[in-house]
């Protein structure tokens, strides 16, 4: 199989699950499914941070989104380790 | 001949991260997506909870599901008697049920008034905690079956576990009071003693009350409702000998993690 397919076919897997974890899993669970989802598509964590908050955040009772902020901070990571991989002084 | 200065920006933009294409696209994306959301929780709230309530009923399936593996590892001695237990929890408590209701009668009877039977709603939890990362619940009803924002809720048994928050025409969100800061006024204690919970998030709640009470583990604590409600338990009691307060550690009757149903009051 081609290789690129290949892993188009891995990157798409990857981002379907880490955008429905939220609504699937448990919330610590999601979050590291979001982290391996990420390691392929690094947008995919803020995404899965903003569905989080646009379905469960109550601005009344806190103060901050914080799925947002976490999804944020995991897409920075993923993007750093996939330049580091890209430039091959990882993996 | 000496060149004038002039920077190559094409060549700046490939060496910085900052300037590069891909974070370009990144941010551009990042604020499409966010615009997208807010648009579609402000104007059409209904459309996200929608697009979730399958993944949320597949969800509640599957960790039913899991939870019913589980328990087919158990063996069948324990099962048998687990079984025994329940059955003669179910007889004791129905017995004291029934001895309550005729006291209840014998008092209403005797003071000549009646307390309305408060009429609810019922709805389905779509999604609760775990799966959900805040202190809130997703309920399959909202303002179409009458639900308004500031009602009382309650689970299983009259407990109260919130207010709602939020009302879109087919759902509604219902922010509880174990929600991490949020404070609610109540009672403790066979006595009545006032006491502010404030919550702790994961459905437990703290509260402060003076070492005096004489608060001990298994005391009860109410919120306002229809009376006083008794909403959860003392399962700790910390006592620091250079403080005239003793903590208290709330864990509410209901456990929040395998809520089905609740019972939405009516007016605000």
């Amino acid at each position: 199989m081609d290789k690129h397919f290949y892993t188009l076919i891995v990157k798409t897997l990857f981002g379907v699950l880490g955008v429905a974890a939220p609504l699937l899993f448990p919330s610590l669970f999601a979050v590291a499914v979001v982290v391996v989802s990420a390691l392929f598509v690094p947008s995919i964590a803020l995404f899965a941070g903003m569905l989080t908050d646009a379905l469960y955040y109550l601005p009344g009772h806190y103060f901050f989104p914080y799925a947002t902020l976490i999804g944020l901070a995991i897409s920075i990571m993923a993007t750093f380790v996939q330049s580091f991989r890209k430039a091959r002084i990882i993996g | 001949m000496k060149r004038p200065f002039s920077p190559n920006l094409s060549a700046l933009r490939r060496r910085s991260g900052l300037l590069s294409g891909n974070a370009l696209w990144f941010v551009g994306l990042v604020v499409v997506v966010a615009i997208l959301l807010l648009l579609l929780r402000v104007f059409l709230p209904n459309a996200l909870t929608a697009v979730a309530r399958p993944f949320w009923t597949l969800g509640t399936s599957g960790t039913s599901a899991a939870q019913n593996i589980s328990s087919s590892f158990q063996s069948n001695a324990s099962l048998a008697a687990d079984r025994d237990r329940l059955m003669q929890d179910n007889a004791s408590l129905t017995e004291s049920n029934r001895v309550l209701g005729v006291k209840v009668a014998d008092l209403e009877k005797l003071s000549g008034a009646k307390e309305p039977v408060a009429e609810t709603i019922v709805a389905g939890v779509l999604a609760r905690p775990p799966v959900s990362p805040y202190d809130m619940l997703v309920v399959g009803a909202g303002a179409k079956s009458g639900v308004v924002a500031g009602a009382l809720v309650y689970g299983p048994g009259g407990v109260p576990l919130g207010t709602i928050d939020t009302v879109s025409p087919d759902e509604a969100r219902v922010g509880l009071y174990s929600a991490p800061g949020r404070t609610t006024d109540g009672w403790i204690g066979d006595a009545h003693t006032p006491l502010t919970i404030t919550g702790e998030g994961g459905g437990s709640f703290i509260a402060t009350i003076p070492h005096d009470a004489g608060i001990t583990v298994g005391a009860v604590v109410s919120v306002p409702g229809p009376g006083a409600l008794p909403m959860g338990s003392v399962v700790k009691v910390d006592a620091d000998p250079s403080s005239p307060r003793d903590t208290l550690h709330i864990q509410p009757y209901i456990n929040l993690y395998s809520l089905t149903w609740i019972n939405i009051s009516t007016h605000s």
